[in-house]
C-alpha cells in the first residue's frame, strides 16, 4: 500500500472514529437542554400554576377567618377568596370534592349575605347540583363545623339543617358540634332544638357561657323571668370579666318579681362595679326606688331624665303611670299624649292615658283611648308563664 | 344526660319546713288550731301525679251561724282525689263543725248530713236564700254546684235538682246578691275553665338549665267559661239569668264579691279572672248588668295587661267612706288595690299604699280586709302559695302575709308581727275572717292544700266595739249587700255586708266595729232594698241585731 494511500485510510479510520463521539456529545447537550429545559419549565410552572390541594386549604382558611370577620369588606374578600379556591380546587380536579363542595356552597351564602344579594336561580341551581352530589358522611367534621356555622351565620336553613343533621350523628368534637348545632337552630327558629343542645352543653360544660348565654336569650324573648334569675347568677359565676350586663339584667327580673332586698343589692354592687351601666339605665334605678316606696324620689329622678330628653319614651310612660296613681292626672295627661305621639302603637300608654283622662272627668277621651288600648291588646294575655 | 323532662316533685314529697319560730307577746295572732279540735285538710289530688289544673284551685272555709246559737260555726271544703289512669275525679267529703265555745269545735257533718257529697269541691258561699232566718250553703266544685238548704240548724239537704241549679261546668267562686232587690237572694257562680279529665295534657315548665319540668298546666291552655247568674224566684227554685242580664264574658273566674260599687242602691258584681281581665258588672233596676271594669280602670294592671287574678275584697281602706278594692295576683304582679275616686271610677294605689312589690314574688290566693287591731284602719291579710310545685324563685310553699293599715294613708308589712303561723311557709288557698270567740277581734282561719287547716286567734286587744248583726225584713234576710256608717272619734267608719270575697269562702257576715270610747254610737245603716235607717245608742261589747224597719 501506498503512503498516500495508507493516509488517506488513516484519515477515513480517524474521522469514522471521530463523528460517533461528536455526535454523542451533541446528543448529551441537546438532552441536558432539553432537561434544563424541563426543569425550568417544570419550575415555571409549579411557580406560577396553584397547588391543588393547598387550594383546600386557603378555602378554609378564608371561610374560617371570613365568619370571624364582622367588617364587612373585608368578611366579603374573604368569603370570596374561599369561594375561588374551593371552586379551583374543584375544577382542577382535587381529590377531596365533598368537602371542597361544602366550602363552595358555605362561601356562596356568606358572599351573597354580606353584600345583601339573593342568591340568583343559577346559583341556586348550582348549589343544589353541588349539593346533590355531597356525600355528607365523607366530609370531614371540621369542614362540617365550618359550613354549618356559615348557614347558621347567613340563615341559610335547608343546607344548614342537614349540615346540622349530619354533624348531629357525629360524636366528637361534642362542644364544638354541640355550640355550633345550637346557634344554627336558634338562627333558623328551632328554637326548643336549640335549648335541648344548650342543656346539654351545660351539663358537659358546666363552666362555659356560651350555652348560658343562648338559655338567657331564649328565655328572655319568652319572658321566664324566674328561670333567667337562676342564668344571670350563672354567668356572673362564670365571666370573671364582662358579667356587669348581666348583673344589669339581673336587677330587672328581681325588680320584676318584686325580690326588692335582692334588686337593691344587686343594683349597689352594679353601681360599684360598673357606674356606666347603671347611669346609662337611670329608669332601673327609678323603678327600684318606686318598688322601694320612695315615689317623690323616684318622681325627681324621672323629672331630671325628661330634662336631658323630653322624648324619653319609657320614662314619659313611667312618670305618666306614677303621676295617675297620685292622682295628678292634669300632669300625666301631658306626659302621655307625649308618649302617645311618639309611639301610637303603645298599649300600656292609651291605657294609662285612658286613666288619666277617666280620672280627670273626661270619660269620652278614657273610652277613646281605652278602646284603643283593648284593641292592641287584642288576642295579649298576661300570665304567659303561669 | 339528665333526662330532657323531669316530674316536678309533688308536694307530699317536699322537703320539711322549718317548724315555727317561738311565740312572742307582741304577736298578733296565736294558732288555735289543736285546742280546737278541728283536724281537716283540703285535699287536692295532687298526690296522684296527674298534675291537672284542677288540683290547684284548692279549696275555702266559711264562718256561718248555723245553727242561730250565736257563735260561728265553719264549714270546710273537702276537694278530692284522682284515681286512674284513665283519670278519674273523685270528691272527699267536706266538713262542718259547729263552735261550742272556748275555741273547742265538734266535727258535726254526719249529724247534719253535710259531708258526703262526692263530688270535687272548691268554694263556699252562705245565704239563706228561702228567707226562713237559717243559712244555708251553696258548695261550688268540679262540674257544677251543689246548693244545701238548712233545715232550722239540725241538718242540710241537697236541693240542687229542686232548685234548678244544674250545671256540669267547672264552677269556683260564689256570692249571694239581691240583685233585683225583692228581698230573695240571687246567686252569682264564676266558673273557671272547660276542662275534662279526658282532656288533661302533660304541660311543662322550663329550668333554668334548658329542660322542662312537668307541672300542672297553665289555665291559658284551656278556654275560659262563661259564669252564671241565678235569680231567686222565691219559691224555692232559680232561673238562669245570666245571658238575659248580659253576663256574656268567658272568663276563667277565680274570685267574687257583690256590693254596691257606685252607691246606686244596686248590687254590683266583681268578678277576679285568672290570666283574663276582671269584670266589673254594675247592677241596675232593669235587672241589665254592664261591664265597666275597663272603663273604670279595674280591669287591668296598671301597665293595662289582665292579671292572673284569684281572691278579692272591698272595704274602705282609706276612710273615705267610698268603696275600695283589692284583689291578689299571680307571681310577677303585685296585688291590687284600687281606690274608689268617682262614682264608676278606680285609681291603682299600689304604689301609693306601699304594696308595690310586697307580693309581686308570691301567688296571692286568699285574701281579705280586715280591721285587726281595731284602730277602725281595715288591714289586709293575704293567703299565698304556688300552683307549680318546682319553681325555684318563687317556691310552691310561700309565707303568708299581713299587711298592717297606717292610718289609712300607706300599708305597712307586719308578717313578722304576725305570730308563729307566719314563720312557716305553705301552699295557702282560701281563707275567712271572723270573730269566732265574740271577743271583738277578728280572728281568721286558714285553708291550706293537703294540710290542717289553722284556726288564729286575734291577740290584738280591742277593749271597746260593737258587732252589728243586720236583719233584713224587706231586704234579704241576712242584708247581703249594706252599707254601714258608724262614727269613730273623728272619723266615720264605713263597711259593707259582703257576700263572696276572699278565695272560695264565706267571712263572718256580721260586721264589728271598734268604738272610740264608752259613748254608745248611731249607726246608719243603707239596706239593699233601698232604705237608709239609723240605730242608734249601741252600747259596746255586744252585739246587736238591727232590724229593718226598726230604726229612725
Amino acid at each position: 500500500m501506498s503512503s498516500s494511500k495508507a493516509k488517506a485510510n488513516k484519515r477515513r479510520r480517524q474521522q469514522r472514529t471521530e463523528t460517533p463521539v461528536r455526535r454523542r456529545w451533541l446528543l448529551f447537550a441537546s438532552l441536558a437542554v432539553a432537561v434544563a429545559a424541563a426543569l425550568v419549565l417544570r419550575a415555571y410552572w409549579l411557580f406560577t400554576t396553584p397547588n391543588v390541594d393547598s387550594l383546600l386549604d386557603d378555602a378554609r382558611t378564608a371561610l374560617h377567618t371570613a365568619l370571624e370577620e364582622s367588617e364587612p369588606a373585608r368578611r366579603l374578600a374573604l368569603a370570596r377568596t374561599a369561594e375561588q379556591a374551593s371552586r379551583t380546587y374543584l375544577v382542577e380536579g382535587g381529590a377531596d370534592e365533598h368537602n371542597a363542595a361544602l366550602l363552595w356552597c358555605a362561601a356562596l351564602f356568606v358572599e351573597r349575605a354580606t353584600t345583601g344579594q339573593a342568591l340568583t336561580d343559577e346559583e341556586v341551581a348550582k348549589i343544589d347540583g353541588l349539593f346533590e352530589h355531597i356525600v355528607l358522611a365523607q366530609t370531614s367534621t371540621k369542614d362540617l363545623l365550618t359550613a354549618t356555622l356559615a348557614c347558621a351565620q347567613t340563615g341559610e336553613q335547608h343546607v344548614g339543617g342537614q349540615l346540622a343533621n349530619e354533624l348531629s350523628r357525629r360524636g366528637e368534637p361534642r362542644v364544638d358540634i354541640l355550640k355550633t348545632t345550637a346557634m344554627f337552630r336558634m338562627k333558623v327558629g328551632q328554637v326548643d332544638n336549640a335549648v335541648d343542645l344548650c342543656r346539654e352543653l351545660v351539663h358537659v360544660e358546666p363552666d362555659d357561657p356560651f350555652a348560658w348565654e343562648m338559655l338567657a336569650t331564649v328565655y328572655e324573648r319568652r319572658g321566664h323571668r324566674l328561670q333567667l334569675i337562676d342564668i344571670y347568677g350563672r354567668l356572673i359565676e362564670i365571666l370573671p370579666k364582662g358579667s356587669e350586663e348581666y348583673r344589669r339584667r339581673l336587677v330587672l327580673r328581681h325588680i320584676e318579681i318584686g325580690d326588692v332586698a335582692r334588686a337593691r343589692a344587686e343594683y349597689d354592687t352594679l353601681r360599684s362595679t360598673a357606674a356606666h351601666l347603671a347611669q346609662q339605665h337611670p329608669l332601673m334605678e327609678t323603678e327600684l326606688l318606686l318598688l322601694e316606696g320612695h315615689t317623690t324620689q323616684s318622681l325627681e329622678r324621672l323629672d331630671k331624665i325628661l330634662s336631658s330628653n323630653p322624648d324619653d319614651f319609657d320614662a314619659l310612660v313611667m312618670m305618666g303611670r306614677v303621676l295617675t296613681a297620685e292622682n295628678r292626672s292634669d300632669d300625666a295627661i301631658k306626659l302621655l299624649n307625649r308618649a302617645v305621639n311618639i309611639d301610637e302603637a303603645d298599649a300600656e300608654a292609651h291605657y294609662l292615658l285612658s286613666q288619666a283622662y277617666t280620672v280627670s272627668g273626661d270619660s269620652e277621651r278614657g273610652k277613646h283611648h281605652a278602646t284603643i288600648c283593648q284593641r292592641l291588646r287584642s288576642g295579649v294575655k298576661n300570665g304567659d308563664a303561669k | 344526660m339528665p333526662p330532657k323532662r323531669r316530674d316536678a316533685p309533688l308536694p307530699y314529697t317536699l322537703p320539711p319546713r322549718n317548724p315555727p319560730r317561738p311565740a312572742r307577746d307582741d304577736d298578733w295572732f296565736e294558732e288555735m288550731t289543736s285546742q280546737s279540735q278541728i283536724d281537716f285538710a283540703y285535699r287536692d289530688g295532687s298526690e296522684a301525679g296527674f298534675y291537672t289544673l284542677l288540683e290547684t284551685v284548692g279549696g275555702g272555709v266559711a264562718m256561718l251561724d248555723f245553727d242561730q246559737d250565736g257563735d260561728l260555726d265553719l264549714f270546710f271544703t273537702g276537694g278530692g282525689k284522682m284515681t286512674g289512669p284513665p283519670l278519674k275525679v273523685v270528691g272527699l267529703p267536706s266538713a262542718l263543725y259547729r263552735n261550742d265555745g272556748d275555741w273547742r269545735f265538734s266535727d258535726v257533718s254526719e249529724s247534719t248530713d253535710i259531708g258526703d257529697e262526692g263530688f270535687y269541691s272548691h268554694g263556699v258561699a252562705v245565704g239563706d236564700y228561702n228567707r226562713d232566718g237559717y243559712p244555708d250553703l251553696l258548695v261550688t266544685g268540679f262540674m257544677g254546684s251543689r246548693l244545701y238548704r238548712n233545715e232550722q240548724g239540725e241538718r242540710f239537704v241537697n236541693v240542687t235538682n229542686e232548685a234548678g241549679i244544674v250545671t256540669d261546668r267547672w264552677a269556683t267562686a260564689a256570692a249571694w246578691a239581691d240583685v233585683d232587690r225583692d228581698g230573695y237572694l240571687d246567686l252569682y257562680v264564676a266558673t273557671y275553665c272547660r276542662w275534662r279529665p279526658e282532656d288533661n295534657v302533660v304541660c311543662t315548665q322550663p329550668t333554668a338549665d334548658g329542660g322542662e319540668m312537668r307541672e300542672p298546666c297553665a289555665p291559658g291552655k284551656y278556654p275560659g267559661d262563661r259564669d252564671y247568674l241565678w235569680r231567686n224566684r222565691g219559691d224555692g227554685t232559680f232561673e238562669d239569668i245570666t245571658q238575659a242580664a248580659g253576663i256574656t264574658a268567658e272568663h276563667r273566674g277565680l274570685g267574687v264579691v257583690t256590693a254596691d260599687f257606685d252607691d246606686d242602691g244596686w248590687t254590683d258584681i266583681y268578678v277576679a279572672n285568672d290570666v283574663d281581665e276582671n269584670d266589673l258588672y254594675f247592677g241596675g233596676p232593669n235587672g241589665n248588668f254592664t261591664n265597666e271594669a275597663l272603663l273604670a280602670g279595674v280591669a287591668f294592671s296598671p301597665a293595662g295587661l289582665a292579671e292572673g287574678s284569684m281572691g278579692v275584697d272591698v272595704g274602705d281602706v282609706d276612710g273615705d267612706g267610698r268603696i275600695d278594692l283589692f284583689y291578689t295576683n299571680f307571681v310577677g304582679q303585685d296585688n291590687s288595690l284600687y281606690r274608689r275616686i268617682g262614682p264608676r271610677t278606680f285609681l291603682n294605689a299600689a304604689d301609693q299604699y306601699g304594696i308595690l312589690g310586697v307580693s309581686r314574688q308570691w301567688v296571692g290566693f286568699g285574701t281579705g280586709l280586715a280591721d285587726f287591731d281595731g284602730d277602725g284602719w281595715q288591714d289586709v291579710f293575704v293567703a299565698n302559695g304556688h300552683v307549680f310545685y318546682g319553681s325555684k324563685n318563687s317556691p310552691y310553699f310561700q309565707p303568708q302575709q299581713l299587711l298592717r293599715n297606717l292610718d289609712g294613708r300607706k300599708f305597712q308589712d307586719i308578717s313578722e308581727f304576725g305570730g308563729p303561723y307566719f314563720s312557716v311557709h305553705r301552699a295557702a288557698r282560701g281563707n275567712a275572717i271572723g270573730d269566732l270567740d265574740n271577743d271583738g277581734a277578728l280572728d281568721l282561719v286558714v285553708v291550706h292544700q293537703n294540710e290542717p287547716v289553722v284556726l288564729l286567734r286575734n291577740r290584738r286587744p280591742v277593749s271597746r266595739w260593737i258587732r252589728l248583726q243586720l236583719r233584713g225584713t224587706t231586704s234579704n234576710p241576712a242584708a247581703i249587700g249594706a252599707k254601714i256608717t258608724a262614727p269613730f272619734g273623728d272619723r266615720v267608719l264605713t263597711r259593707w255586708v259582703r257576700s263572696g270575697a276572699g278565695y272560695l269562702s264565706q267571712s263572718d257576715a256580721r260586721i264589728v266595729l271598734p268604738m272610740a270610747d264608752h259613748t254608745p254610737v248611731s249607726v246608719t245603716v243603707y239596706w239593699p232594698a233601698g232604705s237608709m235607717e239609723i240605730f242608734q245608742g249601741l252600747t259596746e261589747n255586744q252585739t246587736h241585731v238591727l232590724v229593718e224597719g226598726e230604726g229612725q
